[in-house]
């Protein structure tokens, strides 16, 4: 009996279908692939997807409270191009600038937080706006991805160290994700899934909509921030273009992993799982030898099919329920 | 010794004048009623109390002193707690989640010390005995269960000030006894107590002293002890009330209705989730049925499921059998559907209210549109424009207009689900008569009520009315003519075992 009840619980786990879709393509990888299983490969997969997993971590922050943030990826490409001049033309110290770097990112999260909560903008216009500023200063630093101001070393660390048995790209992931836990057990957290079910009700209860919403603005923003740092690993160079396509991704991760954009629901891990299935999706669809020309559309159609699971997951649960008090 | 002083508030709302220097003085342990019709300003007081509404102009003295409430934040820090008429709980959350939302216990920095706000909320909610609750979530709840918890919710804030804004309205007997106690208590421990209801009887139960608002003003401050029901409604209204349905006049119908022809008729209903046997409903055109029933034992469920808003069912519509399996099936084939849960099922916010009015008329059924203006005035709903959103309504005004949207309709069945809820007296004695102008035209009525004494009142003056108790999902009683009375009917509410 308590074999069943816990599978239910699982199974309800907003994140479990993501969870579901990353172990099925790491499988067909790895049984249609020789080097799917290969530790190269997967930390290669990991690393240049570190950016995107982050990105979608802060994201899920403010997809809870019901909002958006479209400036998340090229606040990302800011902090890496930021960070980077401030090591190579400033000869900053690594630690300062890192941290200066991330810094940036919490700012221009809070800018977000101020433009939608104070000056009442609409959360899409007002991060659509702050994405061409971040955007632009990006580009402003380094118009082009200049070889000559290459961080080589910090791309090796990245790329070939393990700390305590832990490669280097996941520290960052963890750091968010202590964040992550900290927001969880205060009030904010419950506070932030209220004002994303039903803001005006919020506001009723007497919460901080303005609080709520400059936090998680701010956490997007860190998360945004530490994606940058992780970008420097990856590319060692300024890429002050590459921000606006780790967005949509990021975006579709957290679908996938079960957030519902009108906010509300979810958790943390759906999008990380959702982010995996991306990341290994990509290298699948290369090597099961599909026609090029099919490759694209065979590869978005999984993602469609992956965003659209949830969904119907929670379609069919609630059609088993037929006692429930609505019909529609 | 607490007092709250409310001195000449006055709020409009675009060219709405909803409140006009309304004065009203409050002392801790006093159970203050508010009591008006329909748009009187009693739901504008407690939201500018809760810091939902800013006032135009006015003052709040608590204890003396003159205190700003510019947002719920601010309310809640004064030590006022409001209960909102439309639920501001949260469906996707649990009962325990919603009401720790607003907990300050901390444990370590800023770790929410949850532990320690179950146990606060475990403790409220066993003061309105829903402790087995807790963790149920909010949309799996009764309606009297949302609006018990939304009461809890006030009380776990441990308010100097409570304003209770109509909760009554959808909890039955015993759920009000356990809420009127809770309310003596508090007052008893000096808490100052402001009630809102349209129920009388609760009223003169709970309340130490009323204020009686109209069009925004205040008429009277009396104790309860020294006025009588007709002064109050006397002055809700500013004349005395219409005879007819006051006592047992018996009038002779004008006209009766010449054919019985069947309206509607089913045939082994069975309504889900319970044990009962199936029903047999044969409904005749000019036909009123009222329907009794205890909460949760079924009568809402038997007219959403003739209705299409439950398994599919067959039905014999005008001498034809028809499977309604969906609200529009039901509605094209002349059947309507009126609730009293205007929030959830009624109004559709942010539209207007001739379109609200309009909506199954034209916009569904493509029929002639209703002349807005001429409905609405002949039904005297307070409004301004029919194109402004319809939440410039007061909430009684909004219910009339989805009764209207229904029943101008004059469709062969309506199918109405205790449709007078947050209605005022004079209201509601309108639309027993535009039932009765209904059925005399030919539409039968099934008429679903929580309250036992409506069913009787209906029953005066209307020809071919009965009414049928359910208990546990089948009828069990019929009543005819005479034999309707309220002792009648609540003594059918539990059938006991012979």
């Amino acid at each position: 009996m308590k074999v069943n009840v816990d599978f239910k619980r699982v199974v309800n786990w907003t994140a479990f279908p993501a969870l579901v879709l990353m172990v099925v393509v790491l499988l067909t990888g790895g049984v249609t692939t020789t080097y799917f299983f290969k530790y190269s490969f997967i930390s290669r997969v990991w690393e240049t997807y570190m950016p995107i997993i982050l990105i979608a971590l802060g994201l899920t922050a403010v997809i809870i409270c019901g909002m958006i943030d479209l400036s998340a990826g090229t606040i990302a490409a800011l902090v890496n191009c930021v960070s980077i001049y401030l090591i190579r033309k400033m000869g900053m110290d690594v630690t300062v600038a890192l941290l200066v770097g991330v810094f940036t990112g919490l700012l221009f999260g809070v800018l977000n937080g101020i433009l939608v909560s104070i000056f009442r903008l609409n959360a899409l216009i007002a991060t659509f706006a702050t994405a061409w500023i971040t955007g632009g200063l990006a580009l402003w630093i380094y118009p082009d991805p200049s070889n000559f101001e290459r961080v080589g070393d910090l791309a090796r660390i990245y790329g070939k160290e393990s700390y305590l048995g832990v490669p280097a790209p996941f520290y960052l992931l963890i750091l968010a994700l202590i964040v992550w836990y900290l927001i969880m057990k205060s009030s904010l957290g419950p506070q932030m899934y209220a004002m994303g079910g039903d803001v005006k009700k919020a506001f009723i209860t007497g919460l901080n909509i303005k609080k709520i919403t400059i936090l998680s603005f701010t956490f997007s923003g860190f998360c945004a921030g530490l994606a940058g740092i992780a970008m420097i690993g990856v590319f060692g160079v300024g890429m002050a273009g590459q921000g606006m396509t780790y967005l949509l991704p990021a975006i579709a991760a957290c679908v996938i992993g079960g957030l519902s954009l009108s906010g509300g629901f979810g958790e943390c891990f759906g999008p990380i799982f959702g982010a995996f299935f991306l990341a290994f999706l990509t290298p699948l669809v290369l090597a099961v030898d599909i026609d090029p020309y099919f490759q694209e559309i065979t590869k978005h159609s999984i993602v469609f099919g992956g965003i659209v699971l949830p969904s119907l997951i929670r379609f069919i649960i609630r059609r088993k329920d037929l006692h429930s008090n609505d019909a529609y | 010794m607490s007092e709250l002083e409310c001195r000449n508030f006055s709020k409009t709302f675009g060219a709405v004048v909803a409140l006009k220097g309304v004065d009203f003085t409050v002392k801790s342990g006093d159970i203050r009623a508010l009591f008006g019709g329909n748009g009187s300003g009693k739901s504008t007081c407690a939201k500018i109390l809760g810091g939902m509404v800013f006032k135009d102009d006015g003052e709040i003295r608590i204890d003396g002193k003159k205190v700003e409430i510019d947002s719920p934040i601010s309310a809640i820090r004064q030590g006022i707690a409001v209960t909102s008429q439309e639920l501001s709980l949260f469906p996707n959350q649990t009962v325990a989640q919603n009401l720790i939302l607003l907990d300050t216990s901390k444990k370590f920095l800023f770790f929410q010390d949850r532990a320690a706000s179950r146990e606060k909320a475990l403790s409220i909610l066993q003061r309105v005995g829903l402790q087995c609750l807790l963790d149920r979530l909010v949309s799996n709840l009764t309606d009297s269960e949302m609006y018990l918890v939304e009461f809890a919710k006030a009380l776990f804030l441990h308010p100097r000030i409570l304003v209770v804004d109509e909760i009554t309205s959808s909890l039955g007997h015993r759920e009000v006894a356990t809420v009127a106690k809770i309310l003596k208590e508090m007052a008893a421990e000096g808490c100052i107590v402001l009630y809102i209801s349209h129920r009388i009887n609760e009223i003169f139960d709970i309340c130490t002293s009323v204020t009686v608002l109209r069009n925004g003003e205040v008429i009277n401050t009396y104790q309860t002890s020294r006025v009588t029901e007709q002064m109050l409604l006397r002055d809700m209204i500013g004349s005395k009330l219409p005879e007819s349905d006051q006592k047992d006049g018996s009038r002779q119908a004008v006209g009766t209705s010449k054919e019985f022809k069947t309206a509607l008729s089913v045939k082994g209903l069975k309504i889900a989730g319970y044990s009962g046997s199936p029903i047999d409903l044969n409904l005749k055109a000019g036909e009123i049925l009222g329907v009794a029933g205890l909460q949760g034992q079924g009568k809402a469920r038997l007219i959403k499921s003739l209705f299409g808003l439950s398994e599919p069912v067959d039905v014999e519509l005008g001498g034809r059998i028809t499977r309604i399996q969906d609200p529009i099936t039901a509605i094209t084939h002349g059947i309507g559907y009126l609730t009293g849960d205007r929030v959830k099922e009624g109004v559709f916010y942010g539209r207007p209210i001739g379109e609200n009015l309009n909506l199954v008329n034209n916009i569904v059924l493509n029929y002639e549109p209703l002349k807005i203006d001429e409905v609405l005035q002949k039904n005297k709903v307070k409004y301004n424009s029919s194109a402004l959103p319809i939440e410039t309504l007061s909430g009684g005004n909004q219910q009339k207009v989805v009764l209207l949207r229904w029943t101008s309709l004059r469709p062969d069945v309506l199918l109405a689900n205790d449709p007078t809820k947050g209605i005022d007296i004079a209201a509601k004695i309108d639309v027993y008569e535009l039932f009765r102008q209904m059925a005399q035209k030919g539409s039968a009525i099934v008429f679903v009520s929580s309250d036992e004494e409506e069913l009787v009142v209906m029953g005066k003056n209307t020809d071919n009315y009965s009414v049928a108790v359910m208990y546990d999902g089948k009828i069990v009683k019929r009543l005819y003519g005479s034999d309707i009375t309220t002792a009648n009917i609540i003594t059918a509410l539990i059938p006991t075992k012979k």
